[in-house]
């Protein structure tokens, strides 16, 4: 998320917003009476509805965003946490200097989100714009046991597959091929996998890569492959020792709690139980698509 | 990691790390993105340690545990603990204190 002026093709202004990616809702809400919400066409269906109960509010406002002074517990390259006395985490995000704050209660359940005041006002502030929503998202789903993976997923009439893969595997390519097989793209880069007692699910993310494309849709999982590039299209089951550690290198969710980590490794656990982990072998050709969806109609 | 000092410390396995068997395998997580290595796969042995290092022990309980759950001498038995307590050192997974406190 970020505050600056109106841009181009977003909605009106909003006095409040809902944010719901996966099954987790974020709720922003004014502090101050010139902060408006704005949101962008990509975030569009990802937004609302207002009735839905949030799993955290974020109270925003522009202001200073000088951190704490109580120690760095962890730092990345673009933010910095600390722990809060009373158990509270404040993460404060940068780039040359810190541009936003965000402290939030000890479950995440409620937030105040601070952003450098610098820019003039009235100030706009955009929902579910990474890295804040996408951070806030991933700390939520590592609380219930759900998985946010680098991964791209596609539809087809009999559910969703979904394609791991580090930047450069082919995540996007391989959506692409799928859309023009007449699959319908859940997201080509970053895709959210919860797994209940229905089976494993699939949820697109508004974090797209070189594709663009983004769905606030989810589909049962069909298939779950480890892309590799390669000069044939071939569907090869992954022994599960081998298969949690390739999730589990692929996984975006910071390992900051024990807790968190310890669903995660739930999560992987019960995805593997119910969805086998294939290598995908792939030619970037439409063959690909039906080797894919042959394969594992015969596995 | 000598002899002596094997014999004079005491151990504990760190906080930084979640440890879970998934599909047979061992798991140690590193928390925080900045370790070296974020996951490991524990041998079955290296388990049985981790396990021994929920509280503070020295050395030698270790040795027995090891003598104790697979019947190995006990000289190859000091030397896999020597090793593992290296390895976990070497990742922040380790804490340590002079014996007897």
């Amino acid at each position: 998320m970020t505050v600056e002026r109106p841009l181009s093709g977003a909605g009106p202004a909003l006095p409040h917003a809902t944010f719901r990616v996966a099954n987790v809702v974020l709720r922003y809400e004014a502090l101050e009476p010139d902060i408006r919400f704005m949101v962008r066409d990509v975030i569009r269906p990802f937004m609302g509805p207002e009735t839905a109960p949030p799993d955290c509010v974020l109270a925003c406002n522009v202001g200073s965003v000088t951190p704490s002074k109580f120690p760095i517990s962890f730092s990345a390259p673009v933010w910095d946490l600390r722990h809060l006395p009373n158990g509270a985490e404040e993460m404060v995000f940068r780039s040359t200097e810190p541009w936003a704050r965000l402290r939030t209660n000890i479950d995440f359940s409620q937030g105040i989100l601070t952003f450098s005041d610098v820019r003039d006002r009235p100030s706009l502030i955009y929902p579910g714009d990474y890295p804040i929503a996408e951070y806030l998202a991933c700390r939520l789903i590592g609380k219930r046991g759900g998985l946010h993976l680098h991964a791209s997923a596609v539809t087809f009439g009999d559910g969703a597959y979904v394609f791991l893969g580090h930047s450069g595997a082919g995540k996007s390519t391989l959506a692409h091929l799928a859309e023009t097989s007449g699959g319908k793209v859940l997201s080509d880069d970053r895709t959210i996998i919860t797994v209940g007692d229905g089976g494993a699910v699939a949820w697109g993310t508004p974090w797209h890569g070189s594709l663009q494309r983004t769905s606030a849709t989810s589909a049962p999982i069909i298939g779950l492959a480890l892309l590799v590039q390669s000069d044939r299209d071939r569907l090869s089951e992954v022994p599960a020792t081998v298969a949690l550690k390739e999730i589990f290198v692929r996984l975006i969710q910071p390992r900051l709690d024990r807790g968190e980590v310890d669903n995660t490794l739930g999560a992987v656990e019960r995805l593997l139980a119910a969805i086998p982990l294939h290598k995908f072998e792939f030619t970037q050709s439409p063959s690909a698509i039906e080797t894919l969806r042959r394969g594992w109609r015969a596995a | 990691m000598d002899s002596v000092s094997l014999m004079s410390v005491q151990y504990r396995r760190g906080d930084n790390h979640v440890y879970r068997v998934i599909a047979g395998e061992h798991l140690l997580v590193a928390l925080h993105g900045d370790s070296p290595e974020p996951l490991f796969a524990l041998t079955a042995t290296a388990a049985v340690l981790w396990e021994a290092l929920a509280t503070w022990t020295p050395a030698s309980s270790l040795v027995g545990a090891l003598v104790e759950s697979f019947e190995v001498d006990p000289g190859r038995a000091e030397a896999d603990v020597a090793d593992f307590l290296e390895q976990l050192q070497s990742v922040g997974a380790l804490r340590d204190r002079e014996g007897g406190e």
